[in-house]
């Protein structure tokens, strides 16, 4: 195995960093990796590196890159979109193809997999998708005060708990997060409005990438913590949104970015089992 | 911008990115923050560098081992180890620039470890952002702020073959570490530095604490409070404007 530090450009000219992950026999597939919306090429707790890493060890060619305006790369963090996120993600597809005719895959954790939604091609072979949001939510009033109204419940709940208001008093607890997770803020979803001004989507950029997600009949595998809130309406709208039913798999008691060692280690191992089906799947 | 790898003295190999050129005056070393704070704090560190690119000096951003891209197993190291890594960044440095200043700037335990190696590493200027003065403190806040994230969200605890407060929300916090962590107190053992430091706090209040003013008083240097949020514990984008603008002020144009 190899590890090459890299930087290529993206459309507009913005450079991208990245590391290539190059098995030492020839790949039985390339997967191009996709960060959530604020992190990095790592991922949460190292996750995108240490998933590469071990799926490089099984013979997969791994690419993983900072969005422009993240992490190392080049570009302005403001402006960045969903839109310019999928033109990233297409010239990581076309360095990526350029290194191996291999079948290609894609990897987004978290808002990655909106622009592995985004992104898909009909040459693709698959998608990973590992606690995926609902695509390109809007932040409706409709949304924002389900979601207020679920979180103000489980928090009301827990204040109640004198052993909180202790927490709270000795700066224990992050009371900004908390406030903004009760009003339901946070997130892409104020950069998802359509208005073709700089920093958010051009016009028409929702349905056209729904058309073409409902489009795609590739295999693909969807991974989320048990606890995380955002599971059941996200395997909803997926369920109603796309041209193939995925395999899922739930992680029991894990949180959105899988903060804890075993269940990153089940999410690696249930994501090398898919692996090994869809190339099965392949070779029939 | 380049970004590549380069080795330790044990043939481990960190991940770093260039920015500026090789005959630049100045050469900073950026030193990024512990293990998980690191990702909040990239992007900071990348426009930090992309600020000082601006003004004709380079940098070089890495990743200690065992976090970021950079080789080794994070259960593995410790302290100790990346001191060495400071070190190596330093000679990375000094092979692309050898007659460049070297200065070095940190944030949260990346200001600690640049204190602790800055006399050693011969750095002419030396920026601390947010320091962590005691390692116990920091790993119970850690462990605290797990415990009462899984409390307000009904997530389970993640069941681990090691000890709970070993699995510091996916990273693997090995004996080495937690050792070293637990005795590290700059408030108790203070590191000589011959020049003054720039120190920066960051965070709500408009005042520096009395702790950090007098770890800076102990010091010889100046405490500045920054007011905005802590960029290294955030999950979404802040803008860093406060600090870029305190570092011009305070640093880059003197």
């Amino acid at each position: 195995m190899a590890e090459h530090a890299l930087i290529f450009p993206n459309a507009r000219g913005e450079n991208l960093v990245g590391v290539f992950h190059e098995p030492l026999q020839t790949p039985r597939a390339a997967m191009v990796m996709l960060h959530g919306w604020s992190g990095t090429r790592c991922g949460p707790h190292q996750m995108l590196t240490r998933a590469a890493r071990l799926f490089c060890e099984h013979n997969y060619a791994i690419l993983r890159f900072d969005f422009a305006g993240r992490g190392d790369s080049d570009g302005d963090t403001e402006l960045a979109t969903l839109a310019t996120m999928q033109g990233d993600a297409r010239a990581a597809f076309a360095w990526m193809r350029a290194q191996t005719p291999a079948p290609l895959l894609v990897l987004g954790l978290c808002s990655g997999c909106e622009i592995a939604v985004a992104s898909v091609e009909d040459s693709l072979g698959g998608a990973i998708l590992w606690s995926a949001p609902v695509f390109a939510a809007l932040p409706s009033e409709e949304r924002a005060a389900k979601k207020r109204g679920a979180n103000l419940k489980k928090y009301a709940r827990k204040l109640l708990n004198p052993s909180t208001y202790a927490k709270i008093l000795r700066g224990q607890i992050d009371t900004q997060a908390v406030s903004k997770a009760m009003a339901g803020g946070g997130g892409a979803a104020s950069k998802n409005l359509e208005s073709n001004q700089p920093g958010q989507l051009p016009r028409g950029f929702r349905n056209a990438a729904l058309e073409k997600w409902r489009a795609f009949e590739a295999p693909r595998l969807q991974i989320y913590g048990g606890a995380d809130p955002i599971t059941p309406e996200a395997l909803g709208w997926y369920r109603d949104n796309s041209g193939r039913e995925a395999d899922v798999a739930l992680i029991e008691g894990a949180n959105h970015s899988f903060y804890g060692l075993d269940w990153e280690h089940q999410v690696f191992e249930r994501t090398l089992e898919w692996l090994g089906k869809w190339q099965r799947e392949r070779e029939k | 911008m380049q970004a590549f790898f380069f080795p330790t003295g044990d043939a481990l190999r960190l991940f770093g990115v260039w920015r500026g050129v090789e005959a630049a005056r100045r050469v900073w070393v950026l030193c990024p923050p512990f293990a998980e704070e690191e990702k909040s704090a990239r992007r900071v560190l990348t426009l930090i560098a992309q600020e000082l690119e601006k003004r004709g000096e380079s940098s070089l951003l890495f990743s200690f081992r065992g976090t970021g891209d950079s080789e080794g197993d994070f259960a593995a190291a410790n302290l100790t180890a990346w001191r060495e890594d400071l070190r190596a960044a330093r000679d990375e440095v000094k092979k692309r620039a050898p007659h460049a200043e070297i200065a070095l700037l940190g944030v949260r335990l990346g200001a600690t470890l640049a204190l602790l190696e800055a006399e050693s590493l011969g750095a002419q200027t030396l920026v601390l952002i947010e320091p962590l003065l005691s390692g116990r403190s920091f790993l119970m806040q850690q462990s605290a702020k797990k415990q009462i994230r899984a409390q307000l969200t009904g997530e389970a605890e993640a069941k681990s073959d090691h000890s709970p407060s070993d699995d510091l929300d996916g990273w693997k916090l090995g004996a080495g570490m937690k050792t070293e962590l637990s005795t590290l107190d700059l408030k108790r053992e203070m590191p000589s530095f011959s020049r003054k430091a720039h120190i920066f706090q960051v965070g709500p209040r408009a005042e520096v604490a009395p702790p950090l003013q007098h770890f800076a008083d102990g010091l010889n240097s100046q405490a500045r409070a920054v007011v905005m949020p802590p960029f290294w514990n955030l999950i979404d984008y802040s803008d860093p404007a406060p600090l870029l603008d305190g570092l011009k002020s305070e640093v880059f144009d003197g």
